[in-house]
């Protein structure tokens, strides 16, 4: 393979990877609800990922570190199983919004209610954990999840008023029929949705699978600083084809297929098609890198073997808990549970917890033991601390707005 | 052991990984075992101590006990002293890694791991 091509191949499974089930959602309610006007809460999510995602990943390269490892070494045994148990019951609702998210997208296509697909979604989830290998789950994925981009497409078949969206998104004021305690709980949401904390434990554990070194990290570097803004993009057109369609109908999302309406609109049964792949291979992979991370992050934490780069019964207590992070979370769907509820209050939550998997990351890109000449500079330094202000910040008032606005009805 | 000439336990040795000969993971170093020499003078660090009966008194508290009650039941003999690796068998520890001069196999340090590969893990098709 040539380099080009490995090149163009990790981004194009960067921009896939970056939108989940928590972007599609997210992205489809506040289109509808407050127009363009929380843009910039996605453009800082995305910028916070590519920031953090690069630190995660040149310190997986250089020290040879993933997130947990860290975690451990630098916060001491009880911070870091404190961290660790949190992680794993975010990771835990995370992991069921996304079952839940294969399982409507098959109920769209099959019009069988969802609840009978969990557990086949389970089943593939678990599948591809035990036996897919780590490029063919990342780059299969990644490339059907860029479908997507028929969201892009049909902005432009709409008669999209891209004076009235750019507008719409550098004017961010609250709508007067939401106010501010709705509009900050959604803006943390879209934040939450693109900083989720699995997908930095997974991208720097697949650093150690695909056995990066120092000599990988242009790549790294190009997945993360070029990837993930594009991903980011994506979930801005998401959100504006939401804007175009739904919000002046006046619908509230309250279910995925409502966020693949405006494509169905603009490109007919050819697009909703390709919207429905795109949403399936999105989904589909992050549960799959959920039930994935969990595992890495306890094995990380206990100093077990893991990874998929072995046999499974190479690594027993790694899949065991992957196997069982896969079982909990299809229990907890098949409660019937609402999974856009489950959505939301799983990135919100995970919006919370954001300084615990970051704070020992930007610690370690500093010391200069283990990072020699790559650790981090000072313009880097001043950027990664802001951001960690505004995690903190994110963190202290992310539960009273969750409660204040009983999640965001 | 091959090491820096002057190592603090906390900084450089206590919750690192341990990589057996082959670069395989064996656990972290959950303790220290420390002994002092039988004509008085400093104690001498003698071994790594790994496994939950030695991580359990570290995190304390009622969880720390379950913790290392857990680990007491895994544990090939009734002894509860957790699982040593003698700093004989160290090969050399730095900033990038500690690594041993034996193989993974050598050691009897995981049989939680061999129970879930043999009872669990193993039994389902394709564990290969």
């Amino acid at each position: 393979m040539s380099r080009l091509f490995k090149m163009a191949l990790g981004v194009m499974t960067a921009i896939g990877g970056f939108v989940d089930i928590g972007n599609l959602v997210t992205s489809g309610i506040t289109g509808a609800r407050f127009g363009m006007a929380l843009t910039w809460a996605i453009v800082l999510g995305t910028m916070g990922m590519t920031l953090y995602g690069e630190m995660a990943g040149r310190v997986a390269a250089v020290a040879r570190r993933p997130v947990f490892h860290i975690v451990r070494e630098r916060l001491g045994v009880r911070t870091g199983m404190a961290n660790l148990a949190a992680f794993l019951l975010l990771s835990g609702l995370m992991l069921a919004a996304e079952l839940g998210g294969v399982a409507l997208v098959l109920q769209l296509v099959t019009g069988v209610n969802y609840l009978v697909w969990v557990p086949v979604a389970a089943a593939v989830t678990w599948l591809i954990v035990w036996r897919v290998s780590f490029s063919v789950m990342e780059n299969l994925f990644g490339l059907l999840g860029l479908c997507l981009v028929v969201f892009v497409v049909a902005l432009f078949v709409l008669p999209t008023d891209w004076g009235a969206l750019w507008h719409g998104a550098t004017h961010p004021w609250v709508p007067p029929d939401q106010g501010h305690p709705m509009y900050f709980f959604y803006a943390v949401s879209l934040f939450g949705a693109c900083l989720t904390p699995f997908q930095v434990v997974f991208f720097s554990s697949g650093g150690r699978e695909e056995h990066w070194t120092t000599k990988s990290l242009p790549e790294m570097r190009l997945n993360a600083l070029v990837g993930f803004p594009l991903g980011g993009l994506l979930s801005i057109a998401i959100m504006a084809a939401a804007v175009v369609v739904l919000k002046p109908a006046g619908v509230d999302v309250s279910h995925l297929g409502q966020v693949a309406l405006p494509v169905a609109q603009a490109l007919g049964p050819v697009g909703l098609a390709l919207a429905l792949v795109g949403f399936m291979a999105a989904v589909m992979a992050a549960a799959a890198e959920c039930a994935l991370s969990m595992g890495y992050a306890v094995a990380q934490y206990l100093g077990w073997g893991w990874g998929k780069d072995r046999l499974p019964r190479d690594a027993p207590r790694f899949h065991l808990v992957c196997l069982v992070a896969v079982l909990g979370a299809t229990a907890l769907v098949l409660t019937s549970v609402d999974p856009v509820t489950v959505t939301v209050l799983s990135v919100v939550l995970g919006a919370a917890a954001l300084p615990l998997t970051y704070f020992p990351v930007l610690v370690v890109a500093n010391d200069g033991d283990y990072m020699g000449s790559h650790v981090n500079g000072r313009t880097l330094n001043a950027l990664a601390s802001v951001f960690l202000v505004i995690m903190v910040v994110t963190s202290i008032v992310t539960v009273p707005l969750l409660f204040f606005t009983k999640a965001g009805r | 052991m091959k090491a820096d000439s002057e190592l603090s336990a906390d900084e450089m040795l206590l919750d690192r990984q341990i990589l057996d000969v082959d670069g395989a993971a064996i656990g972290k170093i959950d303790d220290l075992e420390l002994t002092e020499p039988e004509d008085g003078g400093a104690p001498v660090l003698t071994a790594f101590l790994c496994g939950p009966t030695a991580l359990g008194p570290r995190i304390g508290g009622r969880l720390g006990l379950w913790w290392a009650a857990i680990g007491r039941r895994l544990r090939p003999t009734d002894e509860a002293y957790p699982n040593r690796i003698p700093i004989g068998e160290v090969d050399c520890v730095d900033r990038a890694q500690v690594r041993l001069t034996v193989s993974r196999d050598a050691l009897d340090a995981d049989r939680f791991r061999d129970w879930t590969r043999d009872h669990i893990i193993g039994r389902i098709p394709g564990a290969g």
